[in-house]
Parts: structure tokens; C-alpha cells; sequence
């Protein structure tokens, strides 16, 4: 039987703080520097040595406190590409299926759910 | 070391439960729908959905896995792909079990989806519509025939 406390209420708010300082922000930014560079090295190169390459524009973006997950303010990480090919490479055209590599690289280093309340 | 049951290909197991409730032949078009994981010939003329599958990845162990996989839906008209989304998101999300080619059945613990939203692209006569599914697997299921 689990051991409860009369009386005892949690507290909530400094746990929220908690999960919103840099100690537990740290992991966000690490997984996406981490997807970052799973993408980085995924993503198909021209042979050409002084291209500027699709994949070496990979960046990521800090979001300290903009993601609610269960209604509970989390910081979260952003990985993106604005290169001009991005969205042809990521999602594909008419004539060639998106790479997608960007998702794959997110789906290797987490599971790949999106904001669910779990 | 143990002999494991080898884990199904996560393509496969989505299009066939895409496959199985696909109906025979699109109402609005006559023409059956395609299920594939590379574009069809000709997609630009098809006035029935076409229906794409990507395996993304995802982690595995020795009791199943748990890839996640994109579906895209193309077809012609807005009405046409919420029609074909309306028939395919319950089928998935609903499924516990997939029959693939040669009558081996997969289990399926799990379906967690996020929902369809519309990808734009060059071609503005076909919407296309992308959603991504995570299927919990097990290994084994009836014998690899």
C-alpha cells in the first residue's frame, strides 16, 4: 500500500519551475541538437566541395516555454531548414517523393508522437 | 541466444490495412485506389485517391517494435481526400490485427495518430493530405508462411 500524508498537498508550481529551468531544458536542446545532426549526415550531398549544402542548413531553435504538453508549460526545441529546397526535400513534388529525413532523423532519437498528454 | 520471430515490415502491415478497407472501386471515379509506397504511373491523370506509405523509423526490441509511418493521400478534389481520410483514419486507428500478403497475421497493440493536414506542393490541381501513425507491433503472429 502506497504511504500518503494527511494534508499533503504537491507542489505544483515549483515542480512546473523545475521542469522549466535549464537543468531539465537541457535535454530538449540536446535531443534536437542530436536530431540535428542525424539529419545533418542523412541528408544527400551534391559532390560539388564548394556547394552550400542543404544539409549543413539544419538549425535549432530554442523554445524555453512556448510547447503546453497536457496543459503544463514545457521548454522545447525546434529543429528547422530554410533553405529554399527544404520543403521539396522533406515533403516531395509531383515527380519525387519527399526524403522525409528530417522526420526520420526525429523519429530515431525520440519516440515520434507529437505534443500527447503521456 | 534466442531465436526471435521476425518483425514484419511496417510498409507492408500499413498497406494492408490500408488495402482492406479500401473499397473495391471508388464511388466517385470508377477506378480502384492505389496503395503503394512510390507513386504510380501517371498520378498527375488518376481521378481516384492514391494512397502512399513511408516507414519513418522508430524503436525495436525483442518483443515488437514501434515504427511510425506516414500516410499521404492524393486525389483531385478537397471532398475526395476528407472522403478517403474519413475511411482510412478509423480503419487504422481501429485495427488490432493485420493479415498480411500469405495469411500472416500481425498483432497490433497500439495506434497513435496525429491527424491529417494538408501539405501544399506544385501540382494545384491534386490535394494532398499527409498524416503520421506509430503502430505497436509484436513479432510473430500466426507462422511466416
Amino acid at each position: 500500500m502506497v504511504e500518503t500524508r494527511r494534508g499533503y498537498h504537491p507542489d505544483n508550481e515549483s515542480f512546473g519551475a523545475f521542469l522549466m529551468s535549464p537543468l531539465v531544458f537541457r535535454w530538449a536542446l540536446e535531443g534536437a541538437y542530436e536530431v540535428q545532426s542525424i539529419a545533418a549526415r542523412t541528408t544527400n550531398r551534391s559532390n560539388d566541395p564548394d556547394a552550400r549544402h542543404m544539409a549543413d542548413e539544419y538549425v535549432v531553435n530554442p523554445i524555453p516555454s512556448g510547447v503546453t504538453v497536457g496543459g503544463n508549460a514545457r521548454g522545447a526545441a525546434q529543429v528547422e531548414n530554410h533553405s529554399d529546397h527544404a520543403v521539396a526535400h522533406e515533403f516531395g513534388t509531383t515527380k519525387q517523393r519527399g526524403y522525409r529525413d528530417l522526420a526520420r532523423a526525429g523519429a530515431r532519437v525520440g519516440e515520434f508522437r507529437g505534443l500527447k498528454d503521456e | 541466444m534466442t531465436d526471435l520471430a521476425p518483425l514484419p515490415d511496417p510498409n507492408a502491415v500499413m498497406m494492408a490495412l490500408l488495402q482492406s478497407a479500401a473499397p473495391d472501386v471508388d464511388p466517385e471515379s470508377d477506378e480502384a485506389w492505389y496503395v503503394g509506397t512510390a507513386y504510380p504511373d501517371e498520378l498527375e491523370q488518376r481521378s481516384a485517391p492514391t494512397l502512399l506509405v513511408g516507414h519513418l523509423g522508430g524503436p525495436t526490441d525483442e518483443t515488437g517494435a514501434r515504427p511510425a509511418i506516414d500516410v499521404t493521400v492524393i486525389a483531385p478534389t478537397y471532398t475526395a481526400a476528407q472522403g478517403t481520410i474519413e475511411i482510412i483514419e478509423p480503419a487504422v486507428m481501429g485495427a488490432r490485427f493485420a493479415v498480411l500478403e500469405g495469411g500472416w497475421k500481425i498483432v497490433i497493440d497500439r495506434v497513435e495518430g496525429q491527424g491529417f493536414y494538408e501539405v501544399e506542393w506544385d501540382d494545384t490541381r491534386l490535394r494532398r493530405f499527409m498524416g503520421t501513425f506509430t503502430l505497436t507491433i509484436r513479432r510473430g503472429g500466426t507462422t511466416k508462411p
